[in-house]
């Protein structure tokens, strides 16, 4: 299992990356039309074609990605939490947090400021950017609580934290589809995306499949067919999920809103797939640990890779913006080597001093 | 060189990126001093895997093994 952690940590770091070239991918598409057709922007025409539905595809399969970078930080948190008898010290939480906040004050001015000519950003917007960060910094300082109730009522750790997520996503639904209820405004101030209700589940079940390895293990093994039938399945209906509210809604294009419900048991099921079947070689596992050792910095340099390339591209040469076989191998080739490249460069000796505030 | 002196040079020269001469106390907490973080608790695994060319089974995944390069060296002495 623990070898698979860190391939797991590699395909999320990849799965983060493909994310966002697909969202440059659906830019194209719709927003950006007109940089290479007589067309005017938006425009939607692109939906139901191939290009479409293979993009729409690759965005839903990568949900898990964050969701895995959770479950790998609570399980190792709860592992830290079993060497000493105090369990998780805040010292420890403070440190964690520290190796954090360098880099995402650098990587969001960065963002924000230089490329987006955001000034200055708002709150919302710098939180929003690299939302990972402000969301384990959470999970790391509630980690002391979790953990003590993990120890004691693990299933109703799980059900409370899978019913408070679950709620966050339907307090978004019912937003879009307009159906006020009581205490929605209450409610509604937990949905920004790096809030802790909006995730911890992820975080939640890493933390008590640490606390429980044996029987988390045999668990898996158990229900691993179950498993994955549920992982096919929920994935079939992310889609259905998606032309439901976007017909009820009446907006066509519905992703940079609504991620949806069934999202959350579709990346939890995922998740646990990936450890259901221990003797399943997965393709390239070692260069996988390897860009999984190198998760944060990849997470955290693609956006701006990406951004780059991509508007180079809207520039330079528009033409391959309606060539989603062309725009996507570049915009992911940016999007991984440019981190890996970097982080190559800062470990040389001169620099490497500055290297753990760049990328953690 | 030893194994807790390349066990040290893996933590020092990939974990915490620190100078050629930096050393470690042995019998220091990695885990709960925060010198090691999960990512590099997967990487230091990978690492005795393969340069000690041992299998590290998932109930030997204990902070015991892994929680100070003591520790660290003596479970790959008991597996090599």
């Amino acid at each position: 299992m623990m070898r698979r952690l860190l391939v797991l940590n590699g395909v999320a770091a990849l799965m983060v990356v493909l994310n966002h070239t697909a969202s440059y991918g659906f830019n194209a598409m719709f927003f950006w039309a007109d940089r290479y057709r007589e067309v005017s922007v938006p425009t939607y025409e692109a939906i139901g074609t191939i290009p479409y539905y293979i993009l729409f595809a690759v965005h839903h399969l990568v949900e898990f990605a964050i969701p895995a970078f959770l479950f790998v930080s609570g399980y190792f948190i709860a592992f830290t939490a079993k060497t000493s008898t105090a369990g998780i010290t805040m010292d420890l939480v403070f440190s964690r947090i520290k190796k954090l906040i360098f880099p995402f004050i650098i990587w969001s001015i960065l963002v924000n400021v230089i490329l987006l000519r955001r000034l200055p950003p708002t709150a919302e917007e710098v939180l929003q950017m690299y939302y990972y960060i402000p969301l384990i910094a959470q999970y790391y300082l509630l980690s002391p609580i979790i953990i003590r109730i993990a120890k004691k009522h693990w299933l109703l750790l799980l059900i409370g934290a899978g019913l408070l997520q679950l709620s966050v996503e339907f307090v978004v639904l019912f937003r879009l589809l307009e159906i006020s209820f009581p205490g929605q405004e209450i409610l509604a101030l937990g949905t920004p995306v790096w809030l802790f209700p909006g995730r911890i589940f992820y975080f939640c079940v890493g933390v008590v499949a640490s606390l429980n390895q044996q029987r988390f293990t045999d668990w898996i093994l158990k229900y691993r067919w179950a498993m994955f039938a549920s992982m096919v399945s929920l994935f079939a209906l992310l889609f259905v999920e998606y032309s439901w509210v976007s017909k009820l809604t009446g907006i066509v294009w519905l992703v940079p809103r609504y991620s949806g419900v069934i999202k959350t048991l579709f990346a939890m099921a995922m998740v646990l797939c990936f450890f259901a079947f221990p003797n399943l070689r997965i393709p390239f596992d070692k260069w996988l640990s390897d860009v999984g050792g190198k998760s944060f910095g990849i997470y955290l340099v693609n956006t701006p890779a990406i951004f780059v390339v991509a508007y180079a591209m809207y520039y330079v040469t528009p033409w391959a913006l309606g060539y989603q076989i062309i725009y996507q191998p570049v915009l992911i080739a940016a999007g991984l080597g440019i981190p890996l490249v970097l982080m190559a460069v800062f470990k040389k000796p001169r620099v490497r001093r500055i290297y753990p505030l760049i990328f953690g | 060189m030893d194994t807790t002196e390349t066990i040290e040079r893996f933590i020092v020269d990939e974990l915490i990126l620190g100078e050629r001469d930096t050393k470690l106390d042995p019998d220091k907490s990695l885990l709960t001093s925060g010198i090691i973080d999960s990512l590099g608790l997967l990487r230091l695994i990978a690492f005795l895997e393969d340069q000690f060319k041992i299998t590290v089974k998932d109930i030997e995944m204990v902070p015991d093994n892994f929680e100070t390069i003591n520790k660290i060296k003596a479970f790959v002495a008991n597996k090599i």
